[in-house]
């Protein structure tokens, strides 16, 4: 097992390279001056002035010393400062990190405690009422965007309740109500879509192991119900949603970045967009140095996990 | 049995989704109560008085200039086409909080992207916002005159101007502390000014606004230790006004040779010291308890939250979450003050305000056909200004060209009819278009110019707004609205045909548009006007001392700046403010760059 992870973390040393070199030019093609950026849209500017700024973040220099500084910096756990703000990116995340986590955690929450028993009662009572109304709610949960839906939620939650979610970030550990009050519609607004897709998977999945025979056998054996629901069936078919959940947990930890708009919730989202909107450099490699290490890490889960529920599964 | 358990599990369930759902809904934790904090009764008139002087100014040109020679202290008034005053609560327009009316927090938002925390290196309203209630210039726009047509006097508290209009002596206040204790001192003052003229700056630091003062300053010296000198190297009428936008903030010599620069750090003399700054989240001040305007301010701290989002604003207004919108600028936009007018909340008040910005279509003058001033001048008179109203729906405007309307600058109404794209009979504009078109070997118009700007409802809108208007001289447009930091490029590099765009001004002086726009090398000269009439008018005005006399001259360059159809100025940005009729004392000036920012006045009657 040791060797298998210590293979994992190595097999993602060349997708790290490739994904950042990848993501570093990227930034130096698209259109933009970060120097224009800097001086802020009301500057008067100056060819001089310009090429000052550049020349001051080591702009000037060729590509590959650009990125091979960088490199060394990152090994040296050091990602830079924000060319817009001055501030070291590390305590930029310090910020956002917590939110988009706790954020994430709600709404996968919400989606391991709605989806899976909306995707098992609508698998075991297929084409009855429950798996029509069960199909309905996933559909409309696809369409759906989650914008809109914030929107419409925040809108019911003025115009019906005169509240509005609590404005400014209050940790978990330090203001648990405020938190929840604060990140629940949200978490309910991103949570909505993973709904939908993890029941229909759900849905899915139980239903190719509901005909398996090993759980017809498992049935005239005279097992429970519920055991050879949860044991035979619930396990088995657990594999491709486990995957699912890692897939969704790093596409949320990325950033959800209209539903922080619009609930106004400085997360990762906002801080990638600002970045590229902006091309803050040190920001968008660090975040995608991030993102990549989570995609690593949860991938790695994911896989460990198949172990644990599929036995024939074994990485010794 | 266990469909009985089934049930008792569905109901704990139930009831728990319930308790969640009720807790979310729930009322927030009360703000904390608003303590009427007792602050000494602030004097009536903490200032020494400043009197404007009387004596009228001839015209003075660099070459017939008499030696300088000491004067004495006078005021600035003279140079300068406002009056100097102190500000006195009698001007307030709710006047001064009761006792128990001091205090409270003034929860407000900020626009766009706080870059950081130096002043000087920024031109951008987001940073503008938060940072400038750390900072006091020398003596800024007065923030208790909504005409913008008073200078007051912040660390300077009297300043002299030698009779050759070259020497201004600055007097400072004395006994004033940045917040981490130190006194201010004149090298402060001098190592600020020099900063902001962009003079000995260290490598990586750059001067936001240095191209104001490049040709116009020509050194600063402490005269004692109580007085600061800048030295002009011609008599310049429009010193003073560009040195009254608030961005000249003094700063602390010590601090920033420290840190290296002021991005990260916030040490000023305001009324409000720094507390915590999350980016993208909130930035939080608190009152200055030392602060040398004695009594002020009135609240005990602005926190201000980055709320992007007009549905979001809307949502947490309504709620009280926030007492106003931003309190610089850009507050809440058209749609959303009708609708806030619309639901006629009570208490809620919804102000709208003439400001200092443009909303303008560029003509690339350097390019082919575009570079014909019948060309320009046809695309001018198609631009209907009235009808552009309807098709922009995201902004608000007050038709006016290249100064203030309303301003000393202004033309007559009678005059700007004479000029193009400002006629009362638009079909005869037309006819006059299509006439200037066949003039310059265009007969029928045939063109196709691609309009670029900067993505979003406003650039939407003008490509619509122009696409219809020049078909009518058989133009047509090829819209290109690109993100922000694209478009921005293309300003810089001319790259486009015709280009939209909305400029905030810093300056109510002509050298706000004009000057940065419109004369050869302008710092956002991004249509390339150049004509020899234009700068020689420029350079005339700012010589002219008289204020009236230089509104004469004004006005002949702004006939010859709109004639030329380079920047074609749609209107002046009318902005709206919504805010808690609770909220006293906030006042809007033309320009967001003034002390009214600063929000010392306002306090809260709640």
């Amino acid at each position: 097992m040791r060797a298998y992870i210590v293979k994992r973390f190595l097999l993602a040393v060349p997708t790290f390279i490739g994904a950042t070199m990848l993501v570093f030019l990227l930034l130096r093609v698209v259109p933009g001056d970060v120097a224009l950026n800097i001086l802020g849209e009301d500057a008067t500017t100056h060819p001089e002035k310009l090429a000052e700024i550049r020349r001051a973040l080591g702009l000037k220099d060729p590509l590959y010393k650009q990125y091979g500084l960088w490199l060394w910096r990152v090994f040296h756990l050091d990602l830079g400062k924000s060319f817009m703000s001055g501030f070291p990116v590390v305590e930029l995340f310090k910020h956002r990190l917590p939110l988009t986590l706790n954020l994430t955690l709600y709404a996968m929450l919400i989606t391991i405690l709605l989806a899976i028993p909306l995707g098992v009662l609508s698998a075991i009572r297929q084409d009855t009422w429950v798996d029509y109304v069960a199909r309905v709610f996933a559909v409309l949960g696809l369409s759906i965007p989650n914008f809109w839906l914030g929107l419409m939620i925040l809108t019911v939650l003025v115009l019906g309740f005169n509240w509005f979610p609590p404005l400014g970030y209050q940790p978990f550990w330090r203001n648990p109500v405020g938190n929840l009050q604060q990140l629940l519609w949200p978490a309910v607004a991103v949570g909505t879509a993973q709904v939908a897709i993890i029941a229909r998977m759900t849905r899915s999945a139980m239903l190719e192991v509901l005909r398996e025979d090993y759980v017809r056998t498992a049935r005239s054996k005279g097992l429970r119900e519920r055991v050879v629901l949860l044991r035979h069936v619930l396990r088995n078919a657990s594999l491709p949603i486990v995957t699912l959940l890692g897939v969704e947990f790093t596409t949320l930890m990325s950033g959800v970045v209209v539903t922080e708009t619009v609930f106004s919730l400085p997360g990762m989202g906002r801080t990638v967009i600002d970045g590229l909107l902006t091309k803050d450099y040190p920001i968008i490699e660090a975040t995608t140095l991030f993102i990549i290490c989570l995609v690593v890490l949860v991938n790695l889960l994911v896989d460990l996990c198949y172990a644990w529920l599929d036995p024939r599964i074994s990485y010794g | 049995m266990g469909r009985l358990q089934r049930c008792a599990r569905f109901a704990v369930g139930g009831l728990a989704l319930a308790g969640l759902v009720l807790l979310a809904c729930a009322r927030a934790q009360p703000t904390p109560a608003l303590s009427p904090t007792p602050l000494p009764s602030p004097q009536a008139t903490p200032l020494p008085a400043v009197t404007p002087s009387p004596t009228p100014l001839a015209v003075a040109t660099p070459t017939s200039l008499p030696t300088p020679t000491p004067t004495v202290f006078l005021g600035g008034g003279a140079l300068t086409p406002v009056a100097v005053v102190t500000p006195s609560t009698a001007a307030l327009p709710d006047g001064e909080p009761p006792p128990n009316r001091r205090g409270g927090v003034l929860r407000g938002t900020w626009s766009g992207t706080l870059r950081h925390f130096d002043m000087h290196q920024v031109g951008e309203l987001g940073t503008w916002n938060a940072v400038n209630l750390i900072y006091n210039p020398l003596f800024e726009w007065s923030a208790l005159d909504r005409k913008q047509e008073t200078i007051a006097p912040e660390l300077a508290e009297a300043w002299e101007v030698s009779p050759d209009g070259t020497r201004y002596t600055f007097k400072l206040r004395q006994g004033v502390q940045f917040h981490d204790g130190t006194p201010v001192t004149v090298d402060d003052v001098v190592f600020s000014l020099n900063r902001v003229y962009g003079r000995n700056l260290p490598p990586g630091t750059v001067s936001a606004r240095a191209e104001w003062f490049a040709d116009m300053v020509d050194k600063v010296e402490a005269l004692g230790p109580d007085r600061v000198v800048v030295t002009l190297r011609f008599p310049s009428a429009n010193f003073m006004t560009l040195m009254a936008e608030g961005w000249h903030v003094i700063v602390p010599k010590h601090v920033v040779e420290k840190q290296g620069d002021l991005k990260t750090v916030a040490v000023g003399t305001g009324p409000f010291v720094f507390k915590s700054f999350v980016p993208n989240q909130s930035f939080e001040v608190t009152r200055n308890p030392n602060y040398w305007r004695q009594g002020l301010p009135y609240l005990d701290g602005v926190v201000l939250y980055n709320i992007t989002d007009q549905t979001t604003v809307l949502g947490a207004l309504l709620t009280k979450r926030l007492d106003m919108a931003n309190p610089a600028g850009q507050n809440i936009e058209p749609r959303t003050a009708e609708e806030l007018r619309r639901r006629n909340v009570p208490g809620m008040v919804v102000e709208e305000n003439p400001r200092l910005g443009v909303y303008s279509i560029l003509i690339q003058t350097t390019k082919k056909p575009l570079d014909d001033i019948r060309v320009r001048q046809a695309i001018n008179e198609a631009l209907n200004r009235e009808e552009y109203q309807k098709f922009a729906k995201a902004i608000k405007f007050k038709i006016g060209g290249a100064v203030f309307p309303g301003s000393v600058w202004d033309l007559p109404q009678a005059e700007w009819e004479q000029l193009p794209g400002y006629g009362p009979n638009y079909e005869a504009r037309l006819a006059r278009a299509k006439q200037l078109l066949a003039d310059a070997g265009l007969p029928g118009g045939g063109l196709t110019l691609e309009m670029t700007g900067s993505a979003g409802p406003a650039c939407d809108d003008a490509q619509e707004a122009m696409r219809t208007m020049l078909a009518r001289i058989g133009i047509t447009v090829k819209p290109a609205c690109t993100p922000t930091t694209d478009a921005r490029v293309r300003e810089e590099e001319g790259r486009f045909d015709l280009h939209y765009q909305g400029y905030g001004i810093s300056s109510i002086d002509p050298a706000g548009v004009i000057g940065t726009h419109m004369v050869c090398g302008g710092g956002r000269n991004f249509s390339r006007m150049c004509s020899p009439r234009i700068d020689e008018l420029y350079r005339q005005q700012i010589s002219v001392l008289d204020l009236q006399e230089r509104a004469k001259v004004v006005r002949e360059l702004v006939k010859e700046v709109t004639r030329f159809s380079g920047m074609n100025i749609i209107g002046w940005y009318v902005e709206f403010f919504a805010k808690w009729g609770y909220v006293k004392n906030h006042i809007v000036t033309p320009s967001r760059y003034t002390a009214a920012a600063k929000l010392e006045w306002v306090w809260l009657d709640k």
